[in-house]
Formats: structure tokens, sequence, C-alpha cells
């Protein structure tokens, strides 16, 4: 009976480490191509550790159109982050408190972005875009649009969150200790939510400086947008944009899980055990 | 009834720029070179060179989603029962949703330097004597496109199945070993059953994710008979008027396949639910 | 009809003891019950014996017959889940006929047991049912008949009341002795509730960090526990702080012969039900402290002089209440009186 489980937590450890190889090594790829000045059929023991440098992202930032970029995508990804709050928190609270029966087409309202992916979408704005020139011209009406291809994400998380915190029982309270609507939500609502408003931020966040297909076809210069052009004149620094892309997202996530992180620990103290510290010897 | 009207903003917003393109879509697509209504660019969208490009999309999109439900299934159980050390699980988790919200331009440079015509696996595969791109190979053909869309599926298999995995009850497994079942017995009969609705869910969810996807494919190839570049060729605009109503068809049945897999989806996820909850 | 026994069984879970030297024997028909506080060992005995886990040492004999190398799904013992283990893509028959059809009977010997079960807990008109369609009770009434179908030698149950309304629990608690009864089945189950244990076992068996501290028919272990644990975990006893001097235990002011066997010098506990104790014209003084009616009996809550705990008095419902504030005066049986140093 041993020898079998035996077999089997080795055979899961296998999977794990294969499953780890596969998704290291594209990336390791990709990194060594952008910081290393060596070329692929030259590679060898000898050269292995030659010719690597940062300068292919220097030069990157030495390009005027990046920081334009830069400044374009952290402007969607901020007023995106905003809109979105703005609009599902309050409709989140609305849908637990008032009409709960809803939320299942809620739900499925919010999923519905799966159904009409960013390349359909951004064809319907080019069939829109000669009636609305004045707003699609902008640059920053691309934060709608942004909005709603995060849309399943955020509010997922939003949701989670709400349900996590009983949510009719917190306002039952507050209001029935004189709180107003706006002091109930300033100061417990929101609070208590903190986790759930900061994850669904960094994922916001993520999906905007990711987005390409929408910015693309409409022609509008962000990061992702800026990384294909200038591959195509230093692939090398592409690549290395890519490289740095891919370790911000995944530090938006880690701050997303630290964010998450299971704030329930049981109260340490039993019903037991505080009785005995209440019996005093008299 | 009045209790809606706090769902307002929300459903204006959708409406707005949601449902007001996604309906322009089918607007566009069902009209003659005259401007009238008329089927014929919406048929001719899926068919000749165009139903050829469906047929293509809708094979490697299924060949990735199947890849990711059989890898994804598999780490999604092998990281949960890993007890030890404990953090592989969240590591694992971790990882996926980055992974799995991945895509996009980084995956295509990804394997660009690790597939390509020059990434240094091929290189290496040289080295042992076997040249990649000696047969159907390449990086914008079925074979090349599964490898690299199982990256972003597989993640969000596990991501999708993890719960359900971890809905199976160890009382069951040991039920069934106590009533005279082995553990072949158990997967077969009630572990593989249980999960089923999950993994076609997890099926559908990964083959929509593989056919709507644009920018990776955009960087990997220029090869036409991938449904999202096709529909962005023609919104570029190096197309005669009155044929872009085909490519407006194309958007529009892309929409179709993807409504009929999420909805598809959706029933058996709260199938599923029902069992695991 | 078959014995059941374990002896000096040890399991360790890294570098935490579940079960240490462990040795019960149990005859055929009997049902004991394993009771004793979480940590105890006595869910891993159950576990050792239907062969989910393996022990460090000792072995597991059923019918005289050592199984402590058989797997487990070769051991014919029935086993009854706290909660959760029906399977949820069968209903209630294809449960029920689960581990008939691994042990390959046909399909007519099937369907003739799975009657058979299904009338015995009760659930004919249920048969089509799934498990989430299904209540508390009914769903462990489910997984009874299951684990009887098989014909068992052994049936082991692992707490399975403890996740059921109160109401639920008294009548499935007695249905499960019937039918085990009827069946004659040898049956182990495990609980950390006492009201469950006493009730319904041939013989209980306390444990405490992974040993039996006693086993011994209900009213044994109730009435005369082999040690203080025993008599601190099953039913509610006053303990008081005294000192031995000269043979004799002090408590506060007061002093008593010890009983036998001699005690040493020096401080000690004394352990005393409140049935043992009452209102004696002789006794010691005391102020009452509270008096709480609980229908068939009342009990007092008194503070006696000299003495920094509270003793409770048990008194037959119908006593007079004596008042809050008033003086009393207590004694209690000497002989019934248990000591722990």
């Amino acid at each position: 009976m041993n020898s079998k489980g035996g077999q089997r937590r080795l055979g899961r450890h296998l999977i794990l480490v294969v499953g780890a190889i596969y998704f290291a090594f594209p990336f390791i790829a990709m990194a060594r191509f952008a910081f290393q000045n060596v070329q692929v059929f030259n590679l060898g023991r000898a050269t292995l550790f030659d010719g690597w440098s940062l300068s292919v992202v220097t030069n990157a930032f030495r390009e005027d159109y990046f920081w334009e970029a830069l400044r374009l995508s952290l402007q969607l990804a901020t007023g995106t982050a905003l809109l979105t709050l703005f609009i599902l928190v309050p409709t989140a609270v609305w849908v637990h408190l008032r009409i709960p029966r809803a939320r299942v087409i809620v739900e499925f309202l919010t999923v519905l972005p799966y159904v009409i992916p960013a390349i359909a979408l951004v064809a319907g704005i080019v069939v829109i875009k000669p009636h609305a020139r004045w707003f699609l011209n902008s640059d920053l009406s691309l934060i709608p649009f942004y909005a709603v291809l995060a849309l399943p994400f955020t509010y997922r998380s939003i949701d989670a969150g709400l349900r996590a915190i009983d949510l009719r029982t917190l306002t039952e309270a507050s209001r029935s200790l004189g709180a107003g609507w706006n002091t109930t939500l300033m100061r417990v609502l929101i609070p208590s939510l903190k986790s759930a408003l900061i994850s669904s931020t960094f994922l916001t966040i993520a999906v905007v400086l990711g987005e390409y297909t929408i910015a693309d076809v409409l022609l509008k210069r962000t990061l992702p947008a800026f990384m294909a052009e200038y591959r195509q004149s230093d692939p090398r620094g592409g690549y290395a944009l890519a490289v740095m892309s891919l370790l911000a997202t995944t530090l938006l996530f880690a701050g997303i899980g630290i964010a998450t992180r299971s704030k329930t620990r049981r109260s340490e103290v039993t019903d037991e055990s505080s009785l005995k510290m209440e019996e005093t010897p008299t | 009834m009045r209790d809606y009207v706090g769902l307002l903003p929300f459903l204006a917003f959708l409406f707005l720029f949601l449902l007001v393109p996604a309906y322009s879509v089918f607007q566009q697509a069902l009209k003659n070179p005259d401007g009238s209504f008329g089927t014929d660019a919406f048929r001719e969208a899926i068919s000749g060179q165009n139903f050829q490009a469906f047929k293509f999309s809708i094979t490697f999109s299924a060949g990735a989603a199947i890849v990711g439900v059989v890898a994804g299934t598999l780490l999604a159980h092998a990281a949960s029962s890993v007890e030890r050390p404990r953090w592989i699980k969240n590591l694992v988790t971790s990882f996926s949703g980055v992974a799995a919200n991945m895509g996009g331009l980084p995956l295509a440079f990804m394997f660009l330097s690790l597939l390509g015509r020059q990434g240094i696996l091929t290189k290496i595969l040289e080295y042992f004597g076997l040249d990649l791109y000696a047969g159907n190979f390449g990086l914008g053909e079925v074979s090349g496109l599964i490898v690299v869309y199982s990256y972003f599926n597989i993640p969000l298999m596990v991501l999708v199945t993890l719960p359900a995995i971890e809905g199976l009850r160890p009382a069951w497994r040991e039920a069934c070993v106590n009533l005279g079942g082995t553990g072949f017995t158990y997967w077969r009969r009630i572990g593989l059953p249980v999960l089923l609705p999950s993994l076609l869910g997890g099926f559908l969810l990964l083959f929509a994710n593989s056919f709507s996807a644009y920018a990776t494919a955009q960087q990997l190839t220029d090869n036409s008979k991938i449904v999202p570049l096709r529909i962005g060729f023609f919104l570029g605009g190096d197309v005669s008027i009155g044929e872009d109503a085909v490519g407006y068809g194309l958007a529009a049945w892309m929409i179709i396949v993807m409504a009929a897999s999420m909805g598809a989806y959706w029933f058996l996820r709260r199938r599923s639910e029902r069992w695991l909850g | 009809m078959t014995s059941l026994s374990l002896e000096h069984v040890t399991k360790t879970y890294g570098s935490t003891i579940a079960l240490n030297d462990f040795s019960l024997a149990i005859e055929s028909g009997e049902l004991v019950s394993l009771l004793g506080p979480s940590g105890c060992g006595k869910t891993t005995a159950l576990r050792v014996v239907a062969g989910f886990e393996v022990p460090a040492t000792g072995s597991v004999l059923v019918g005289g017959a050592d199984v402590s190398k058989t797997p487990a799904h070769r051991r014919n013992m029935g086993m009854v889940f706290q909660s959760y283990s029906l399977f949820p893509n069968m209903n209630v028959a294809q449960n029920i006929e689960f581990g008939l059809r691994t042990r390959r009977l046909t399909p007519v010997e099937r369907k003739k047991r799975v009657d058979e079960a299904l009338e015995l807990v009760q659930l004919q008109k249920q048969a089509k049912r799934y498990s989430h369609q299904l209540s508390g009770g009914q769903q462990q009434r489910v997984a009874l008949a299951r684990a009887l179908a098989i014909r068992p030698d052994v049936l082991l149950l692992d707490e399975p009341l403890s996740a059921l309304d109160a109401k639920v629990r008294s009548t499935l608690r007695d249905e499960i002795r019937r039918i085990q009864r009827e069946s004659g089945t040898t049956a182990v189950f495990v609980t950390h509730d006492q009201d469950e244990a006493l009730s319904i076992s041939d013989r209980v068996g306390v444990m405490s960090d992974g040993r039996l501290e006693q086993l011994a028919a209900p009213e044994v272990v109730y009435s005369n526990p082999s040690s203080a644990f025993v008599a601190r975990f099953v039913g509610t006893i006053n303990e008081v702080d005294g000192v031995v001097e000269d043979g004799a235990v002090h408590i506060g002011p007061y002093r008593f012969r010890a009983p036998s066997p001699r005690r040493a010098d020096g401080p000690i506990k004394v352990l005393i039900r409140p049935e043992h104790t009452r209102f004696d014209e002789n006794g010691f003084p005391a102020m009452v402290r509270q008096s709480v009616f609980m229908g068939a009996s009342k009990i007092v809550d008194v503070q006696a002089d000299g003495l920094s705990n509270l003793i409770r008095v048990q008194l037959p419902g119908h006593a007079t209440s004596p008042e809050p504030g008033s003086r009393v005066l207590i004694s209690f049986d000497e002989s019934k009186v248990l000591t722990d140093q």
C-alpha cells in the first residue's frame, strides 16, 4: 500500500516539475534573446555568459514615443480602474441589498463580454465611428471599452468581496447605530472591501496594460502598440519590453494575492477557556 | 420593481459600450452594397475561403482546448493533492492567474524566441538532428498555434477546474474503497462522472478563448485563415466598398460561435455546481 | 458475526502520537463506542480498522484472522462517515448497490439486497432520489443502508450524528442501535458526545491521548470511573482542591477519611458528582449562590465556607429550592469520592 502511494506521489511531483519547465522555458528563451547579444547559432557553452546587457531597454527608453505610450497607457489604466469602481461597486452593493434575486441575471450580464470578444467589439466601434467622431477621436475614449473587457474579472472580484463580508448585517448594524448611507459606505463598507477593491483595480491595470487588439485596429498609441512597432525596428528591444511587461503583470498579480490573503483568523479564544477566565476565586 | 432602478447606470453602460457595437456589427453585416437589408454578405462570410478560415480556426481552437483540458486537469489534480510543501498549491494558483490573463504580445514573443525559425529550442532540436520545420510545422499553423495557445489555456483550465477538483469530497473516495472499489473504480464511476460537466465547460471556455484571440496571432503570423486576423484585415481598410460587409459578417458569425460556446458553458457550469456545491 | 480486536497499535503523524500502544477487543455482535475529546485518537483507531491508515506497529484481527496486511477495499467492513459520503451522481438505490456491484453479485441478488436495505431504513419511497434531494437524516440512513447491504463483518461509524439537528440525532441514534441489534453486526461507534455513547453502547471505551482509559459498560464507566480523566469527561463532577495528611483528606477546614488505597501526603484533587451531594443537617455550612430548575432535577450551586470552588448539588426536581443567599448544610457520600493526585 505504501509503495503505491509513493508511486502516485512521485507521478504528481513529476507533473508539477514538467509543468514548471514548460512554463519557464519560453520566458527564459525570450529574456535571453532580449538581453544577450549573441546569435542563436553562435550560442554554445563558451559564449553562454557573453553579451548580457540591459542596453536594449535603455535604448527603448530613449524613444519619445515610449514615454507618450506609457503615459497614455497609465492614463487609460487609471481611468478604467476608476470608472469600473464607480459603476460596479454601487451596482454590486445595490444588487446584494435590494434585489438578491437579480444576482443571477447580473452575473450573466457580466459574462457577456466573453461573447463579444475584443476583435468583434472593435469591429462594432469602427461601424459607429463616423457617427461619434467627437468621442472616438480622443484616445481616452478607450476607457469605457476597456472597462467592458475587464468586466467579467472585476465584477467577480467585487462580488466575492461582498459575499465574504455579510453585507446586510454590517449595513443594518451601521444604520441602526445612526449612520447615513454615505457614512456607511465610506466608513464601514469600503474599508471592509479593501482587498476586493485592490484586486479588481490591479486586474484592470493588468488588462489595460496588455490590451492590444482594440488599440491596434483603432490606431491608438498605447504601450502594447508601441511594443509591436518597436519590435519591427529593434526586435531585441521589443522583446525586452515584453519581459518588463510580464514582470510588471506578475507584480500586479502578486499584489492581488497578498491583498486577498485569507483574513479570517478563527477566534483563538474558545467559549470554554473564556469561561475559565471569568471564574475568579472568591 | 422599482428596485431595479439602481441597475440603470450599469445597464446603460453595458448598452452603450457593449450592446450598441455588437448590434452595429450585425446591422452592417446584413446590408447589401446599396444599403438595403440583405443576407448576401452574411452568407458569403461563411463560404469559400471564409468557410476554410472558420474550419481552420475551429480546428486549432478545438485542438488547443483539448490539450488544455487534459494537461490542465492533470496539473490541477497534482497541485491539489500534493500536500508537502504547502505553498505549491498557492504558487500554482497564483501563476495560473498571471498566465491565464497573459496573451497578447509577450506570449507571441516568447514562442517566437523559443520555436521560431531562429528560436533557441529549434536550434537545440537541430543539434539533435530534428528539423522542426521539415514537415507542416509553423507557428501560424495548427500545430504551432496549439502549442502556443496551450500556454494560456492550461493555466485557465487549472483556475477553472481547481475548485471542482477540490469539491470532490474525500469521503467519496473512502466510501468507494470501503465498499470494495479500487482507485480506478473511483475515478471511473464517481470522480470523472462528477467532474464531467466541469471538464466539458472548461473545454468550451478554452475553445472560445482560443477562437477569439487576436493579439498573439497577429504577432506570430499573417495567416489569414485565423478568423480574428481575417476580421482585422478587413477592418484594416485595404478593402473595396461593399466588401466590408463581409468583414462584418465574419465578425457576426464569430459572435454567434462565441455565443453558442458560452451558452453551453454557462449551462454546464450551473449543472456542476449542483453536484459539487 | 465476527469479533474485532486491535493489538498494540501505534500510529504517529510526524511528531504527533495519535495512537499509543492501543489495544481493544470487541466481541461478536457488540456495539462499542469510542468516546473522547478531539485529538484523542478515536477516529484514527477507526480508520486503522478500516484500513485507511497503516499503523507503525500492531495488528488488526477480524474473527481471529489478521487483516493488517489486507488493503482497505478487501476488508469487508461497512463504514458510515460523518457527512457527505453519498455519491452525488447516483441515486439512493444506486448508492446502496455500489458495494454489491464491486462484489459482482448478480442483478437479481443485488435488487433483493437493495430492497432489503431500503426496508431496513424505511426509505423505500426515496429509492430514485439523489443525495441533494434528501435531508441530513435521510442521507445518513442511506449511508447506513449502503454499509449494511454488503453484510459486513464489522460496521464502523465515524461520528455519524454530529452533523445533524438535535431532534433528528436522537431518533436516528435509536434506529442505528435497533438495526445493529437486529442484524447482530459487530460495530464500532466513534463520538465525542457522551450521551450518545452511554445510551447506545454495550460497552464504552473512553480514550485520551491515544490510549484507552477505560473500557466497560456505560453504567460502570459512569459510576465507577477508573481515572480522574474518565470521571471528568463522562458526566459532570465537582472538583475541590485538598491536601492529604496522615491518611486523611482535608478540604479547607473539613476532613474525611481518604478512600483506599492509601494516598501519599501532599496536594490532591477531590472529585464528587452532584448527585452524590446532598443537603444534610450534619454537614458543612455553605451559602446558596444559585438555583436552577432543570425539569427532572434541580441544580443548586453553593459556596461552602472555607472552600474556594463552588460545589454543585443535585436535587430531585420537586425538592424545595433554597433562596440564593440563604445558608444551608451540605455533605456528600464519602464512598463515591474520587481523587486525583
